[in-house]
């Protein structure tokens, strides 16, 4: 197994928790944040991301690993980016937040989407609760927006 | 309907997948970070209007974002471009002359059409579906335009258009055609009349034009450089905002046929070319949209005899100057009697036999029944819509 070593530039990322991962070079450009830092070779050889930390970025080096392979069809890609948004969504708020740290506009797009689909047949009430939100409606002000749309409450999911 | 005390039900959520999530909700969903609010349009301009109509009652500034027209415009891009946002809005004739609107998510999810309780008045025997451009649908009454409105049937707002004063300074009018269209640079849409003269040798033929803006909520005579003649009552398609028609203007004393369409900005009509594919006896053509072009769908019985019907889709170039056949699909796997329309993702609806309708999908050769109960036949018309919360000044909530 002669390994052809051809320069594989190698870049290695520090997590929030200290964590290091060295990825390819190639495959960590994908993040437009990652890659405005090493054009501005402001990054030396370890590049600090202080917003995300190891457990979100295994994840991330995994769809970025999938998303540089030129040689996956589009059907296929689109089979792995939905298997991928199958998590948790509070997995998804973190990947959310990470994506949008490291400017990865696909990935940003696909859970965002998730996070849509998840939440289309929910109640406000749901929502509140998931999104972090203070009611600062009154009752009566609240019981008239509702009655605008009522059936816009049909067919929502219990919670 | 609501379910407080969240404690006791932690767990409880078998079957469902989003339930697990609901457990973490409140403390882990957004962890401790400040979910920040570009990001939450970014979500939330992925949602169903439906969806969204709800989540007005979340907070006040979820209500004041819903309204915003710039999340009104992003949120109708992204379903635009989402490929699982793809709907046909079908009218057909009830055997007791009832207007049926209906919507058919083309999605193989729900191919059943929706019947929608829509704004026109019942008094109009005849209703067109006029077009449909950025969630907005115009419906018209032919032959002679003495009803318009324009109507979201996702927010179920609607408003009736008062129509122009129509004192014409001579001739008699023969038919009024209707066209909806949009100008992104005002950000404004129009509705455009033709008044057709009805030609009376020697006399030319004579027409008169009219748009109405929705922003300024106002009709306005326009001048027309080249009078032209139209058979049909409405546009034959809208093509990203721009409504077309297929025409006919004198020249040298004989009628030739011309491609019509109007530029919303400088509102004038301009004239493309005119699809010049053989037309065989027993070949037929429609003009749709297809993928934000102009297409036209020409449709004739495969020479094979039985094998049923072949679809040549012909493709107008951006600069509107010529015709290429893209590709041909077909034959149609059942007895088509005529092509109506296609969807966002190129699904052809056709009318079969006894007035059934159909789907039919070039990719997979399948065919879905989308059949509308009693419903006459050959009175149905589509077009391929778009949800949006696009609404307008004066509209009213359909039902109240």
């Amino acid at each position: 197994m002669a390994t052809t070593t051809t320069e594989t530039k190698m870049l290695t990322l520090c997590t929030s928790d200290k964590q290091q991962f060295q990825i390819e070079e190639t495959i960590a450009l994908q993040a437009v944040t990652i890659r405005n830092m090493v054009e501005d070779e402001c990054a030396s050889n370890v590049i600090p991301l202080p917003n995300v930390n190891s457990k979100i970025m295994i994840q991330i080096i995994e769809y970025l690993k999938k998303h540089v392979d030129s040689s996956v069809s589009k059907e296929d890609m689109e089979k792995f980016d939905s298997a991928f948004v199958e998590k948790k969504l509070s997995e998804i708020f973190d990947i959310i937040l990470a994506a949008n740290y490291l400017n990865i506009k696909n990935l940003l797009d696909i859970c965002c989407q998730r996070v849509a689909d998840v939440m289309k047949n929910k109640s406000p009430e749901w929502v509140r609760r998931t999104f972090n939100i203070v009611n600062d409606f009154t009752a009566e002000e609240e019981a008239k927006i509702r009655k605008e749309h009522e059936w816009a409450f049909e067919g929502v999911d219990e919670d | 309907m609501t379910n407080r005390g969240r404690g006791k039900r932690k767990g409880e959520g078998k079957g469902k997948g989003n339930m697990s999530e609901t457990k973490s909700s409140s403390s882990a969903a957004m962890s401790s970070c400040n979910f920040p609010q570009d990001l939450i349009v970014q979500i939330l301009s992925r949602l169903p209007v439906k969806s969204l109509l709800r989540f007005k009652s979340v907070s006040k500034p979820w209500l004041v974002l819903i309204k915003n027209p710039k999340f009104i415009s992003l949120h109708l891009n992204h379903t635009d471009m989402n490929p699982k946002n793809d709907a046909v809005i079908i009218h057909g004739l009830s055997l007791w002359y009832d207007h049926i609107m209906s919507l058919c998510n083309v999605n193989p999810i729900d191919n059943k059409p929706i019947n929608l309780d829509h704004p026109f008045p019942e008094i109009f025997l005849q209703m067109d579906l006029v077009g449909s451009c950025n969630g907005l649908v115009c419906l018209g009454c032919p032959p002679l335009g003495q009803m318009i409105v324009l109507w979201n049937p996702s927010t179920r707002m609607y408003k009736t258009i008062r129509l122009p004063s129509t004192k014409m300074d001579q001739g008699e009018v023969d038919k009024v055609s209707l066209g909806l269209g949009f100008d992104p640079v005002e950000n404004d849409h129009k509705i455009v009349r033709i008044m057709c003269m009805r030609p009376k040798m020697p006399k030319k033929i004579q027409v008169k034009v009219q748009v109405y803006s929705v922003n300024r909520d106002s009709w306005k005579r326009i001048q027309v450089e080249t009078p032209f003649y139209l058979f049909q009552t409405r546009c034959n398609a809208i093509v990203k905002g721009i409504p077309y028609w297929t025409a006919f203007i004198e020249s040298e004393s004989k009628f030739l046929e011309v491609l019509l369409f109007f530029d919303t900005q400088n509102e004038v009509f301009l004239q493309g070319a005119v699809p010049n594919f053989p037309m065989g006896e027993g070949t037929n053509a429609r003009l749709v949209e297809l993928k934000d072009g102009l297409a036209s769908l020409v449709y004739y019985l495969s020479e094979e005899s039985n094998k049923g019907v072949c679809v040549d889709v012909w493709v107008l170039d951006d600069c509107k100057k010529s015709w290429s056949k893209k590709f041909s699909v077909g034959p149609i796997p059942f007895k088509v009697e005529r092509l109506i329309q296609c969807s966002k993702n190129g699904e052809i609806v056709a009318e079969g036999t006894k007035g059934k309708l159909f789907l039919y999908d070039p990719k997979t050769n399948g065919i879905k029944n989308i059949s509308i109960d009693e419903v006459q036949a050959h009175s149905y018309e589509a077009f391929s819509y778009t949800e949006s919360l696009v609404s307008i000044k004066g509209m009213k909530q359909l039902g109240l």
